[in-house]
C-alpha cells in the first residue's frame, strides 16, 4: 500500500473516534488518534498521541509518543514516551525518556536507549 | 410584706441578670467559635509538578571534576507530576584516544529557562574506566 501522507505543516492531524485506518502513515507535527489504527506510523520529529478511546496496533517510529489508550506493537520514540493511567500497552517500547503514571497497564518489553541510539547515531 | 416583695424583686432581678449574662456569654462564645472555624486556613494546594524541557548528563572523575557533559532535548516540554515515574537513559561514548575514568554521574532535569529542577546522581564506589570507542549507559529515575 502506498504510504498516506498527512499535511506536511505542523498543524494537528486527527483520526477521530469511530474511524479505522489501516496502512502506512507518515505525518509531521502532531497526530491524535481517537479511533483505530493498524499498520505503521512514522514521523521524523512528530508527536503521536493515542487518546483514551484510541487503539493502535502498529510499528511506531516517532519523536514523542503519548499513550492514554490501547497500544500494541513496537514503539520507538527518539525523544520520549509518556504512558498515562488509562493506557494499556503491550509489545516493545524503546526510548531514552519514559514517563509512566501510576495505574497504567504496561506489559511491554522496555528498552531504555539513549537519544543517540534512538537516532541511530550509535 | 413590702420588704419581702422588694427582696423577691431583687432576687428575680439578679436571676434575670445572671441569665442574661449567661446568654451573652454563650452567644459570644458561639460567635467566637464561628469566627475561629471560619478563620481556619484551608490546606494549601502545593503544585509540585515540574515542567521539564531538557536534561543533562554530567560525568565526574574521582576528584569530583567534570570530565564530560551533554545536554539533551526532551522533544518539547512536558509535565512531571505526583504519581508519575520517570526514567531517563543517557550514554557516553569515549571518542577520544585515551581511556576515561568516571567515578560518578549526574542527570539533571532542567526547565524551559535552563534552570536545574532536579538531579539524580550515583557514584560507582570505584572508578569505572571507559576505553576508547566504548559506550556506557547511565540511567536515572525519579518519582513524585
Amino acid at each position: 500500500m502506498k504510504p498516506m501522507k498527512t499535511n506536511g505543516s505542523s498543524s494537528d492531524s486527527i483520526i477521530g473516534r469511530g474511524v479505522e485506518v489501516t496502512g502506512d502513515l507518515l505525518f509531521a507535527g502532531e497526530l491524535q488518534v481517537s479511533g483505530k489504527v493498524t499498520g505503521t506510523l512514522t514521523s521524523q520529529d512528530g508527536t503521536l498521541i493515542i487518546e483514551a478511546t484510541g487503539e493502535v496496533d502498529a510499528q511506531v517510529d516517532v519523536s514523542v509518543c503519548v499513550i492514554r489508550g490501547k497500544f500494541r506493537g513496537n514503539v520507538k520514540a527518539k525523544s520520549r514516551i509518556e504512558v498515562y493511567k488509562s493506557a494499556r500497552v503491550g509489545g516493545e517500547v524503546a526510548t531514552p525518556v519514559l514517563l509512566i503514571e501510576e495505574g497504567a497497564e504496561c506489559n511491554a518489553a522496555i528498552m531504555m536507549a539513549s537519544q543517540a541510539m534512538a537516532k541511530g547515531q550509535g | 410584706m413590702e420588704a419581702n416583695f422588694s427582696l423577691r424583686q431583687r432576687i428575680e432581678g439578679a436571676v434575670g441578670l445572671t441569665r442574661g449574662l449567661g446568654r451573652g456569654l454563650v452567644d459570644s462564645s458561639n460567635a467566637l467559635l464561628r469566627r475561629v472555624t471560619k478563620a481556619k486556613p484551608k490546606p494549601e494546594v502545593v503544585d509540585t509538578s515540574l515542567r521539564i524541557a531538557h536534561y543533562n548528563l554530567v560525568l565526574m572523575d574521582g576528584d569530583g571534576q567534570v570530565v564530560w557533559g551533554m545536554e539533551y532535548d526532551t522533544g518539547g516540554p512536558f509535565s512531571f507530576r505526583p504519581g508519575h515515574r520517570l526514567w531517563i537513559c543517557c550514554e557516553f561514548t569515549n571518542r577520544s584516544a585515551h581511556e576515561a575514568g568516571i567515578a560518578e554521574f549526574e542527570i539533571e532535569l532542567t526547565g524551559e529557562d535552563g534552570s536545574v529542577l532536579s538531579r539524580f546522581g550515583d557514584s560507582f564506589g570505584d572508578i569505572v574506566v571507559v576505553q576508547p570507542g566504548e559506550t556506557r549507559k547511565f540511567v536515572g529515575q525519579w518519582s513524585l
